[in-house]
């Protein structure tokens, strides 16, 4: 089911090949997530989904594990860089904004831990809050911003130490549903800039028709489905998969 | 302002039971009448003449001052020694257990158990102490180091286990998050993981710091009790019970009303922003 | 080492708490003393039954510990059950209505404090204790009388003022007069004790009775002048004792030859 493979491999491309045991859970899943496109990653829960993105992040480690960035090597036999030295992006679950720190601070974090000044990395910081259109919102605390807002600074957090590759965990699954389209829709403007590779993991159809352009299906630590979205989408062929289009008993 | 922010909190406070309420009425019942008590019967009019007897003020200084610094080192030493416990969760179980085991041990003990053996470790013929005093002719009983060390060994604990359950409560991802903005393993600890615990390590701090202002058994036992150099409030306290427990009372007053000072002070500049 | 601890922390923490409550009376009165009745064993012929409480000083635990067995021994249907803690402890417990029958204490004020309170009518001295300097075993800094606690180079051990071996040793010192340099001015004679057990003290001032129960631990040197200040014992039947008959009797034994006998043995004076 693979698409991964070297020949066409380009320069920001994502390749990705994780396997790991962990009592009765068994994971081994590859793909290609290519530069300039989102790809999503699907399935139920317990399908390893998350574990998959903290591989590519390098923060959990599996027994084996193959990640590059071009020719860039993340992870191989021998070879682990460590996460502060991979630039992949990731904006978790909930977030995780630092309860202790401003936006602004949040977002000056990236930088300020990568050597930048505390004056350029407010600057940078403030440019990025700027383009999301939180400049308003610089000196609040995490626990004062609506659900949305704090997604747009965990972004600008993110992206502002540019990273190669961009990795998404359920970025709406903490929104209100009234909010949720409105979010989707802005998020969908801003991956669309980003020029790296972006992985969202996700399990809602209108999330994939409206960030992705290519699925990796994953069930049960294993990749079933893996192409274009419409192309998965016209061919469903698991109960999941089904389910996920919209044409469950169809 | 976010509206699933302000259900959650909603959700996460109930209403609490009447019965919550009696029992927590009677815990703080048993925790203030007794002060109170001590309070009523407390000879006011002899308090300014007190606090300005030498050995009081020498006695005060000298527990305010140990104290102090038995915190700060407890700060130095006792916050790694929480983070390699917190961490210990994804130890072997009797490693694990031992480790915690021996932390939690000074806190069972009978101070003045705890001062025994710190005589049996660091006296004139201790373990560490008879050596100590022949290579370089140091001893340590009988002086003011072994004050800060018996507190250090009595309230150290406390720091410890407040900043353990801070550090398992807060969320490692954080740490995640910081790695993956680029900070190393110093940066996530300095500007992460210490501030996320640092409501924990304040009143870790501030626990340590009570305890050790309080300290008596295992200094008494250890340190002795000599005007000045290791004769503490609460040593000076127990003596003056023996001859004038009015005087008693009141510098048990004093030291009461020193350390709810010093712990309402410490917390304002200890814990910036945390609060909100 | 560690049981020593808990029994003494525990000691220290109930006098802490009741002398918080305690007004000590200064003055010492009502004590007078009587010779010991010559037999202990009259009293078996009434045949005395029950339990008698005695409310004993922490210092006496040996002693009567012994006089506990022996009564029983005489008085087989009597049931003796002792309390040790510190005098001023007892002293308290007596005043909050605790159901003793009879209260030795270690010293004349605190048997004062009780009379004052109606708690007791008349006590009657029993025995008496004296101070004695002890050294570490092998006597390391060669320490040979009372002079030698003014020696600066030594690490000295004594009873802080306040307490009652404290206020001894200060009269003891003042009348030999010398010039003591104490390291630690301990709060009780088990403290001070300790600390020469375990060398840490090269020498101390503690009751006599305290050198003879350390047994090889320590060593005691007699020192002139200490019969001169002494500690007396007082005993009394508690006015409410809900056992008077074997209570008088319990007294009447530890006022009695046998009973002195067993006093002297473990180093305790005339009254």
């Amino acid at each position: 089911m693979s698409a991964t493979s070297g020949e066409r491999r380009g320069a920001g491309d994502l390749d990705v090949h994780v396997s790991l045991r962990r009592g009765s859970f068994a994971l081994d899943a590859a793909f290609l997530a290519l530069a300039g496109r989102t790809l999503a990653i699907a399935g139920p829960n317990g399908a390893g989904k998350t574990t998959v993105l903290e591989c590519i992040a390098g923060v959990t480690v599996a027994d084996t594990v193959g990640v590059r960035v071009g020719e860039r090597v993340l992870d191989d036999v021998g070879t682990h860089v460590p996460p502060e030295a991979r630039r992949v992006g990731m904006v978790f679950q909930e977030y995780l904004l630092f309860p202790h720190l401003t936006v602004l601070d949040n977002v000056a974090f990236g930088p300020r831990s990568t050597g930048a000044g505390r004056l350029e990395a407010r600057e940078r910081a403030a440019e990025w809050l700027h383009r999301f259109g939180l400049s308003g919102l610089s000196d609040r605390r995490p626990h004062r911003l609506s659900g949305g807002q704090r997604q747009r600074v965990a972004l600008a957090r993110a992206l502002v130490t540019e990273p190669d590759v961009l990795l998404l965990d359920e970025p709406l699954a903490a929104l209100d549903v009234e909010v949720r389209d409105d979010v989707r829709l802005e998020l969908a403007d801003h991956l669309a800039d980003f020029g790296g590779a972006t992985i969202v993991v996700t399990h809602d159809a209108a999330d994939i028709r409206t960030l992705a352009d290519d699925l990796v299906i994953l069930e049960r630590g294993a990749v079933t489905h893996d192409g274009p979205v419409a192309a998965v989408f016209d061919g469903p062929t698991t109960a999941y998969a089904r389910r996920l289009v919209g044409r469950a008993g169809a | 302002m976010p509206r699933s922010a302000g259900r959650r909190s909603d959700r996460s406070t109930p209403r609490l039971s009447p019965l919550v309420w009696i029992a927590a009425g009677v815990a703080l019942a048993l925790l203030v009448l007794p002060l109170a008590a001590l309070a009523v019967r407390a000879p006011w009019a002899q308090l300014p003449e007190l606090l300005g007897r030498s050995e009081v003020v020498s006695a005060l200084t000298l527990s305010l001052g140990t104290a102090l610094l038995s915190t700060l080192i407890a700060l130095a030493l006792g916050v790694p020694l929480a983070l390699v416990l917190a961490r210990s969760a994804a130890w072997p179980v009797v490693p694990r257990r031992v480790l915690r085991a021996l932390v939690t041990v000074p806190l069972v003990l009978p101070p003045v158990v705890g001062g025994v053996a710190l005589l049996l470790l660091l006296g004139r013929r201790g373990l560490l102490g008879g050596p100590l005093e022949d290579a370089w002719g140091v001893t340590i009983p009988f002086t003011t180091t072994a004050v800060v060390i018996a507190q250090v060994f009595v309230a150290m604990p406390f720091l410890v286990l407040a900043v353990e359950g801070a550090i398992r409560a807060s969320d490692r991802r954080f740490e995640q998050v910081a790695a993956t903005l680029g900070a190393s393993r110093a940066t996530v600890f300095r500007r992460v993981t210490l501030p996320l615990v640092a409501p924990g390590v304040s009143a870790g701090a501030v626990l340590c710091f009570t305890r050790a202002l309080g300290e008596f058994g295992a200094t008494v036992t250890f340190a002795g009790s000599f005007p000045g150099v290791t004769q503490t409030l609460p040593i000076a306290t127990y003596l003056e019970l023996q001859r004038d427990p009015q005087a008693a009372i009141a510098l048990s007053l004093v030291l009461m009303v020193v350390s709810v000072v010093v712990l309402v002070a410490l917390r304002d500049r200890w814990v910036p922003g945390t609060t909100a | 080492m560690t049981a020593l601890g808990g029994v003494w922390s525990a000691a220290r923490r109930l006098a802490v708490g009741s002398a918080l409550v305690l007004p000590l009376v200064g003055c010492a009165g009502g004590v007078d003393t009587v010779p010991g009745s010559s037999s202990a064993g009259t009293a078996a012929e009434e045949e005395l039954t029950g339990q008698v409480t005695v409310f004993a000083a922490a210092s006496l635990s040996d002693v009567f510990g012994t006089f506990e067995t022996r009564f029983e021994e005489l008085h087989p249907r009597v049931d003796v059950l002792v309390s040790f803690a510190g005098s001023s402890s007892l002293a308290e417990q007596i005043r909050q209505g605790a159901p003793a029958d009879v209260f030795a204490s270690a010293d004349l004020a605190t048997m004062a404090s009780v009379e004052d309170d109606g708690a007791v009518s008349g006590s009657t001295a029993f025995t008496s204790n004296s101070l004695e300097l002890v050294v570490p075993v092998g006597n390391p800094a060669g320490v040979t009388g009372l002079a030698d606690l003014a020696r600066s180079d030594l690490a000295i051990a004594l009873c802080a003022e306040e307490v009652p071996c404290g206020a001894a040793t200060v009269t003891l010192l003042d009348a030999v007069d010398v010039e003591a340099a104490p390291d630690t001015l301990e709060q009780d004679v088990t403290s001070v004790l300790t600390k020469v057990r375990l060398g840490e003290a090269d020498a101390g001032l503690v009751y006599r009775t305290d050198v003879l129960a350390a047994g090889d631990a320590v060593e005691g040197i007699a020192v002139d002048g200490a019969d001169d200040v002494v500690n007396v014992y007082p005993i009394a039947v508690l006015a409410d004792a809900p056992n008077p008959d074997a209570a008088d009797a319990f007294v009447d034994f530890v006022l009695s030859d046998e009973a002195r006998g067993i006093l002297d043995g473990a180093g305790f004076g005339a009254p």
